[in-house]
């Protein structure tokens, strides 16, 4: 089971810089502000506290991740990664011949 | 045999004349295959109904079922065909034509020809034809495969309302699939009315950002919103299982492979990553290799900050399986994989494997070929991993402690190493802890370097201030005290050590007649906050009595103490110091004077007294006719205070004195408001009798339960001490149940508990006295 993870829940990229970090977390607070959406802003700040963290980084590149034991897990972290298609995808598969 | 069979009364079937089975009988036929979509069966047996029976009956169900087949080709994408076999009905069946028209229109919407349907709609407006109108609003709406062509068509004037219609929704579509939009930020879709032929645009942009949030409920909504004959609702299948609404499994290959794109490509990644693990399992090294090759780089390619990952799982993976590890070399040199990666990968699957002792020199190895490419800090986090691997090596090795090996791995070595290569709390803190559990001095040092390197940090300053004063080195302590307070002005432990520091030294010096000294020691406790507060200038007074230099100096203090607790109270306070301060040798002789209790001021100078010496952790022993004299004086006390009383209680619990206790704590549950609870405890403490028990345990169970609810733990604590003393006897006799067997009080309980107790009389209950006879002990135990 995959837990929740910090990189998702701010939306940067593992490899995103201190700066990124801040930036998302600026950016999720103003979508989640602690008074109207108190659990959406607990889950971003425990995400940006482990990220501000430097030891969460280093642990995670020399321990590995504890949510991934066996390389079909590998596979699950993609899943929290949905990719926007854009317009095309969509419109190919509403234009297609009946199924 | 039976296939064939089957396939000749087929084909007889098929080719049966027409005129074989009767006209009616033939039009249902055509009509149940029309409904069953058997469209080319229909014209071919309709046609074979004109000729055998011509007519307009027969007409009309050949011209039914060719548009029909003419829809349901233009269906499977064979637009061509469909406009070919419509042309053909528009010359043999002039009186479809109408019909044949509307069609035609329909087909050239679906393969983007708009110009006849366009004009279509123009005329229709130009004659305010409504029906006419509505006609091809619904073909846009059922045909349509994209809003964009509307928008963008010059065939209609720029400022044409369903022109506009379909710029707004190909906008808002396009806005809606593009990125995440926030639960309530949907873009407005006001340009696009809920009659127009592109609104199932706009609820199809929706529905598909509700399924990538996984929003169950909107999907829902949106997919009873939507027109089942619009081409939009041609992804709700796709959309309910990117929702987790349905499986993946009912996806056609055209979903699936939108679907994979949606998922990263997560499904084609999961089987490959699946096959490589059966591989791996299985012992097909060669295909494994393959496998992982080319998986490396896809993930490469994908996310590059999931190689090492991959890499980790692929060794331990391979290491599980026995397989020689030296193959994947060109899967990990692929990838700019060092020889020290390898080794972390190594020391890592090793954990998994419980081989401790090896994993510990894999990440030796690490460290040793990393060498300073590692930053410090990584070094200490694995210093500190390698400390927890020893700590549970050593575990393991339990008995064997002779072992030669547990010198080598003593977690020590590795915490002491972490600490040296990235000095801060993180690495001190547990090299402190195992140092200080394990009793070492070595811990004073390590809080010094600590000290060194963050001068900041509390934890190593207050350390080094318990470590110094348990060794008595009040002057050292005084300064650590100095430093904490530097860095955090207000610290309690600075605020309250410096008071208890301070003390301790004057009492040392008085102790050892050093009067001078402790003179000093007592004017630095006046600039204390504690100092300062006037309830404590008795303490500070009694002191400088004991350390003055002169008659003159003694008998002035004297006399500030008398204006201050009176000539009764001194005199109580002076003997209890003196019996505080011990070695009698060098302390003046008290004054002679009169020790009895003075009425009417027992209670406030001994609950003040209590106070003082309870702050500082001292034991009051307050004489005989001191309790007397306050019993006498409990019953005529009419405004007591939780401030006094709480002291005068805890003095008279450690004195035994229980049936003051019990009077005590009758005023206390009366007057204490909030703090009752701690009245009750008391006054479960005082049922000391047999036929008492009952009580107490009541008293001690709601004075726990209430403490437990006002967070005081320190009460809370004591009365469960107090439920289960230590006489096990007491419990045996009384056939108390266990602690886990209790039921829970209530709040009527508690409530009951407190009436009673505050109500209870004052003078106790106690049994007839006799003697005891050896029966009536007998009778207590069940033999």
């Amino acid at each position: 089971m995959v837990q929740m993870d910090p990189y998702d829940v701010l939306g940067v990229p593992r490899n995103a810089s201190a700066a990124e970090v801040r930036r998302a977390w600026i950016e999720g607070v103003r979508r989640h502000p602690p008074d109207r959406d108190p659990e959406g802003f607990q889950r971003l700040r425990e995400a940006h506290d482990r990220l501000k963290d430097p030891w969460f980084r280093s642990t995670e590149r020399l321990f590995g991740r504890s949510d991934l034991s066996s390389l079909s897990d590998l596979a699950e972290v993609f899943s929290g990664k949905r990719r926007w298609l854009g317009p095309e995808p969509w419109l190919r598969l509403i234009g297609r011949s009946e199924r | 045999m039976a296939r064939g069979s089957r396939r000749k009364r087929k084909r007889g079937r098929r080719k049966q004349p027409p005129g074989a089975a009767s006209p009616e009988r033939s039009r249902d036929r055509v009509r149940l295959l029309l409904e069953r979509g058997r469209t080319r069966e229909a014209v071919d047996l309709a046609r074979e109904l004109t000729k055998t029976h011509p007519g307009d009956d027969s007409e009309d169900l050949l011209i039914r079922a060719r548009l029909a087949r003419a829809g349901s080709l233009a269906d499977a994408g064979l637009l061509r065909d469909a406009l070919r076999l419509l042309d053909h009905l528009e010359v043999k069946h002039p009186r479809a034509r109408e019909e044949t028209r509307w069609l035609r229109l329909a087909i050239e919407v679906r393969s983007g020809r708009l110009d006849h349907i366009l004009r279509e709609l123009a005329a229709a407006e130009a004659e305010e034809d409504d029906a006419r109108i509505a006609r091809v609003h619904d073909i846009l709406r059922r045909e349509m495969r994209n809003p964009a062509i509307v928008a963008e068509t010059p065939l209609l004037p720029p400022d044409h309302p369903l022109r506009k219609e379909a710029a707004a929704a190909a906008r808002i579509f396009e806005r809606l699939v593009s990125g995440p939009q926030a639960p309530n930020e949907d873009p407005p879709a006001a340009a696009v009315p809920r009659r127009s032929p592109f609104a199932p645009w706009v609820l199809a942009g929706r529905a598909i950002q509700a399924a990538y949030r996984k929003d169950v409920e909107t999907l829902r909504r949106l997919e009873r919103s939507l027109p089942a004959s619009s081409p939009p609702s041609r992804i709700l299948p796709l959309l309910k299982v990117m929702a987790g609404l349905a499986p993946p499994a009912g996806l056609d290959l055209a979903e699936g492979r939108v679907f994979d794109a949606v998922e990263g490509g997560r499904g084609s990644l999961s089987h490959r990553l699946r096959k490589l693990e059966k591989e791996i399992e299985e012992g097909e090294a060669g295909a494994a290799e393959t496998s992982a090759f080319r998986l490396v780089r896809e993930i490469r390619t994908r996310d590059p900050t999931l190689v090492p990952e991959f890499q980790r799982l692929l060794w331990e993976a391979w290491a599980r399986s026995e397989l020689p590890l030296e193959i994947l070399d060109d899967v990990f040199t692929d990838t700019g994989c060092s020889e020290s990666e390898m080794y972390r990968y190594s020391a890592l699957t090793l954990e998994r494997h419980g081989a401790l002792y090896a994993a510990l020199g894999a990440w030796d190895s690490f460290l040793e070929k990393a060498g300073t490419r590692l930053p410090p800090r990584e070094i200490a986090m694995v210093r500190l991993r390698q400390a927890r691997l020893a700590a549970a090596l050593q575990e393991d090795l339990g008995a064997e402690s002779d072992d030669p090996w547990e010198v080598i791995v003593d977690p020590l070595l590795f915490l002491d190493a972490a600490a040296e290569a990235f000095p801060c709390a993180r690495t001190f803190e547990p090299l402190m802890d195992t140092l200080t559990a394990r009793g070492r001095k070595e811990a004073e040092a390590v809080a010094l370097r600590w000290h060194e390197s963050d001068p900041r940090a509390l934890a190593p300053l207050l350390h080094l201030l318990h470590s110094t004063e348990r060794r008595g080195a009040i002057r050292k302590a005084l300064k650590w005290i100095e430093k904490i307070e530097a860095v955090e002005p207000c610290h309690p432990e600075a605020r309250g050590g410096r008071f208890r520091l301070l003390l301790a030294g004057a009492t040392y010096r008085i102790r050892r007649a050093k009067f001078h000294l402790a003179r000093r020691d007592i004017e630095d406790l006046r600039q204390t906050p504690r100092g300062a507060d006037p309830e404590f200038q008795c303490l500070l007074d009694g002191l400088s009595w004991f350390a003055a230099e002169g008659e003159t100096q003694r008998t002035a203090t004297l006399r500030s103490m008398d204006a201050d607790l009176g000539e009764h109270g001194t005199d109580l306070l002076l003997r209890q110091m003196e019996r505080q301060l011990g070695a009698k040798r060098f302390v003046p002789r008290l004054p002679s004077r009169d020790g009895r209790p003075p009425p009417g001021r027992v209670i406030p100078i001994l609950a003040r007294l209590a106070r003082v010496f309870i702050a500082l952790d001292w034991t009051l022993f307050p004489p005989a006719a001191w309790k007397k004299a306050l019993r006498a004086a409990l019953e005529s006390w009419t405004d007591p205070s939780v401030r006094d009383l709480d002291p005068l209680c805890r003095i008279m619990m450690n004195e035994g004195e229980w049936d003051i206790l019990y009077l005590l704590s009758g005023k206390g549950l009366l007057h204490g408001g909030a703090q009752r609870y701690r009245f009750l405890f008391y006054r479960g403490q005082s049922f000391v009798e047999l036929h008492e028990m009952d009580r107490r345990r009541s008293c001690l169970r709601a004075a726990q339960e209430l403490a437990r609810r006002a967070g005081d733990r320190e009460t809370e604590a004591e009365s469960r001490d107090g439920l289960f003393p230590d006489l096990p006897q007491i419990g045996v006799l009384m056939d108390f149940p266990a602690e886990e067997d209790e039921t829970p009080l209530s709040r009527e309980d508690l409530a009951h508990i407190i009436e009673f107790e505050a109500n209870a009389p004052l003078k106790r209950r106690r049994p007839r006295r006799r003697r005891k006879k050896i029966r009536d002990i007998a009778e207590l135990f069940d033999f």
